[in-house]
């Protein structure tokens, strides 16, 4: 496996599901018992299924989304990614700005893939202007 | 090479550095050029840049608690999270005032070359001071 072309395929995936709804081709590349550690979120998402409703959820509370992804390094079955995005806040969600609030996000990702499919991935960095001690209840 | 090896060896270089000053064990770790590209400070170059920037945490901060784990890696890469306890010092300008508690959650990403670190990355979070006032302060 050509990890570059993964990590690539990734990419084109999430792009498919934050901006066409199209879940179909991040499925094929995520075990479905995959875990994703969010460390600024202090907390796991577990299984493809929770991912998608992780998106989903994401995708209703924000407008305007701007997304960049960076291929950082690979090899083998490893491979990091730096995400920047912008996040236009509706308003509805607790902790998040309100409506028409820039949200800031700045990660590193590190996936971990076994058999062709990611298996683990885990995701620190931060997320300007969330009033975490709220957003997190 | 065994990176699960070279990463306890790393974190040993690391506690040696921060917590007494000792700095060959990282050296032998890294190669000269080696860039860290640190999210919250920008890019530290070489390893002269990552010693300086150590040294200015020893003396920006006392008490200072390190928790480095392991979380995989394959062949010249691997990823470690680190987890930070930090007292200000109340030295260095843009920190809080003395006896003030920071904390630290971030990811490293590390790749190795002819068993050196050539490069790595690091992105998370900090608590108890802004840090982009900070970097700003440092700045002028």
């Amino acid at each position: 496996m050509n990890i570059k072309a993964f990590a690539g395929k990734f990419i084109k995936a999430e792009d498919e599901a934050w901006k066409n709804n199209n879940i179909k081709p991040l499925e094929a590349i995520e075990r479905p018992d995959v875990v994703y550690h969010f460390y600024f979120l202090g907390a796991d998402v577990n299984g493809f299924a929770a991912h998608k409703q992780q998106i989903f959820d994401s995708k209703a509370s924000y407008s305007d989304i701007r997304q960049e992804w960076g291929y950082l390094a690979g090899e083998g079955n490893l491979f990091g990614l730096l995400y920047k995005a912008r996040y236009i806040s509706n308003g509805t969600i607790p902790g998040l700005p309100p409506a028409g609030g820039e949200v800031n996000v700045n990660a590193i990702f590190l996936f971990l893939v076994k058999k062709g499919k990611i298996a683990e991935a885990w995701v620190n960095g931060t997320m300007a202007n969330v009033d975490f001690n709220v957003y997190l209840k | 090479m065994n990176t699960k090896e070279f990463a306890e060896k790393f974190i040993k270089a690391e506690d040696e550095a921060v917590q007494k000053g000792n700095f060959e064990p990282l050296k032998a770790l890294e190669d000269p050029d080696v860039v860290y590209h640190m999210s919250a400070f920008g890019d530290l170059i070489g390893h002269e840049g990552h010693k300086q920037n150590l040294m200015d945490g020893r003396q920006a901060f006392s008490d200072i608690k390190m928790e480095w784990q392991y979380l995989t890696g394959e062949g010249n890469l691997f990823a470690l999270s680190l987890k930070e306890r930090l007292i200000s010092s109340g030295k260095m300008p843009g920190m809080p005032p003395a006896d003030t508690e920071i904390t630290t959650n971030s990811l490293f990403l590390f790749r190795l070359k002819h068993s050196r670190i050539i490069e790595a990355w690091n992105n998370g979070s900090w608590k108890g001071v802004d840090i982009e006032a900070f970097v700003k302060t440092l700045k002028k």
